[in-house]
């Protein structure tokens, strides 16, 4: 079988814009191809709709476009920045502004900064060259390269040591510098950079949440762990097989509507206790997992995460 | 911008509308058939809390496969069983599943890549293992699967058993991300080791994001590696073909409901 050829290819997607239009305009939904045929229940939850495109006004769209061609080519990527745009998304409460990088027709990148400071928050390049993957970089010398691109990109690395791994599914080595505050992680804000075998810049991600004002006191681990356990018992957890509860310590952690009844995530993080439950159904080979956030100062659940 | 563009830009969008109208008229709701399916029970009812994450997901799933043109049904709790998942498998283009996944026994120390049905039960709910589905497909590969579980992205544990991908006959191997042909019109995204919900949401959220406007599977999966703010510890991974539109209609020729 063969893919479209590429003209057959762009109408292809002059076709999923207006598709996407008419589902949101409850349109095609009348037509039965967005059948819910399952049992009864909401398509969509309020609020979970995919992010959407805002146009922005001239001026801006123009300036965006400029500090974007810049940075680009800062960090080696091809093309110029030909459109920008704002996106929101509802559901993570996050507006940011991305622009894209085209050469000869064709996108090449994606910069992502945050709407209200203009700090970089991912940089992708999407034009693969074969010389990228000349093995020009390894384990050794990725970190140094990497920290190189993330300073070009206006984002000085932590003073630490990172981790590095090679990840076949980006075709990529991964440095990851984790973000530690006052000593305590913040899980979801590690700075990220991927690297092609020949040391360009594959992408790179460096998401920084605002964080909460800490708490005064902090409540202790026997506490955080008897939430927990209150918590596994309320709801018969702790009658499964191999039930374990275990403190993982102090992390800024996400306020996300776990065990709350909805998906609700609050920008800002929390200085949690994160409590794991781990217990293991039968014929698994390995046991699943449940995290709780238990807020450092309150002592309450305000989160969550649990493997699948 | 040229005039000719200009016109094209004005008049492409409710043209293309209007097309997309009279094709989805005209093939049906059966032309395309997706599946997603959600175990509410294992994440929800059970656990005696909502989340709401897994509706999320299988909302966000369903949202952008019909926006790609699948005419996608979805299913959870005593609806999301294994007869229900075989049954379909067969004709199935486009897959969704949030699940437990795993490679589980299947008569020790054999291991075969699975993942649980829904069917409102809380405890023993049978599993749909790979080979189950392989049974009941032809050799022609779906278009679209993705399995968001623990595990199925991962080659097999015991030597000799058909991973998932495989059974929806997509190999375990990547194309070259310019290769325009590729392996053809299919696409398989799963996770290595353990995914956490959090993570899964949010890499998914912004991969059918990019998929369903502008950006081949592929450059998704890779705009999604960037930009979903997921944390290190899950694990996304994907087969097929890089610059796949993830339209179902590609797989000409003769492809003809392209221009």
């Amino acid at each position: 079988m063969r893919a479209l050829p590429f003209p057959a290819r762009r109408w292809a997607r002059a076709l999923a814009r207006p598709a996407a239009a008419l589902a949101v305009a409850g349109v095609v939904g009348a037509a039965g191809v967005a059948a819910a045929a399952g049992p009864p229940g909401p398509a969509l939850p309020a609020g979970a709709e995919l992010p959407r495109s805002v146009a922005l006004a001239a001026g801006p769209a123009a300036a965006l476009r400029q500090r974007a061609s810049t940075l680009a080519r800062a960090v080696g990527l091809q093309g110029t920045a030909t459109a920008a745009r704002e996106v929101v998304d509802p559901l993570l409460k996050r507006t940011v502004h991305e622009i894209d990088l085209t050469e000869g027709g064709r996108r090449t990148g994606l910069l992502v900064q945050d709407a209200q400071s203009g700090r970089t928050l991912a940089i992708a390049d999407l034009a693969w060259d074969p010389d990228d993957d000349a093995p020009r970089t390894d384990r050794r010398s990725a970190p140094a390269a990497a920290a190189r691109l993330a300073k070009a990109a206006g984002l000085g690395p932590p003073d630490t040591a990172p981790t590095v791994a090679w990840d076949d599914a980006a075709d990529a080595w991964t440095v990851s510098w984790p973000r530690i505050v006052d000593g305590v992680p913040v899980p979801s804000d590690t700075l990220t950079v991927r690297l092609r075998p020949g040391g360009t810049l594959a992408s790179l991600s460096a998401p920084q949440s605002p964080l909460a004002a800490a708490p005064q006191r902090t409540i202790s681990s026997q506490t955080a762990l008897r939430v927990a356990h209150d918590f596994a018992a309320g709801h018969a957890l702790d009658r499964l097989s191999g039930f374990q509860v275990e403190d993982l310590g102090l992390a800024w952690s996400e306020v996300n509507g776990f065990a709350g009844g909805t998906v609700a995530f609050e920008p800002t993080l929390r200085l949690c206790r994160v409590i794991r439950i781990s217990y293991l159904p039968a014929d698994a080979a390995d046991p699943e997992r449940i995290e709780l956030h238990v807020d450092a100062g309150t002592g309450q659940i305000v989160g969550g995460d649990q493997t699948s | 911008m040229s005039r000719h563009r200009g016109t094209q830009r004005l008049l492409g969008p409710p043209l293309a509308a209007l097309l997309l109208v009279l094709s989805f008229g005209a093939h049906g709701a059966a032309a395309y058939q997706g599946s997603a399916y959600e175990n509410y029970t294992a994440f929800q009812s059970c656990m005696g809390w909502a989340s709401g994450m897994t509706d999320t997901m299988r909302a966000q799933a369903v949202s952008a496969l019909a926006a790609l043109g699948y005419s996608t049904t979805w299913y959870r709790r005593t609806a999301f069983t294994r007869s229900r998942v075989l049954s379909r498998a067969g004709a199935d283009q486009a897959v969704y599943v949030q699940s437990h996944g795993d490679q589980y026994y299947k008569g020790a120390p054999t291991k075969v890549q699975g993942f649980r049905q829904d069917g409102g039960a809380c405890s023993g709910a049978p599993i749909v293992y790979a080979t189950d589905i392989d049974a009941r497909r032809s050799s022609t590969a779906a278009h679209i699967v993705v399995m968001s579980t623990c595990h199925l992205g991962e080659a097999a544990a015991t030597q000799g058993q058909i991973t998932m991908s495989q059974a929806y006959g997509i190999a375990q191997r990547r194309s070259s991300r310019t290769d325009s042909v590729g392996y053809g019109p299919e696409f398989y995204l799963s996770y290595i080791g353990d995914a956490w919900l959090d993570d899964q949401l949010k890499f998914e959220r912004s991969f059918w994001h990019y998929a369903a406007t502008s950006s081949t599977l592929g450059q998704a999966f890779d705009l999604a590696l960037a930009t979903s703010g997921k944390a290190a510890r899950t694990t996304p991974t994907w087969f097929g073909t890089y610059l796949y539109s993830g339209f179902p209609w590609a797989p000409s020729p003769p492809c003809t409901r392209c221009a």
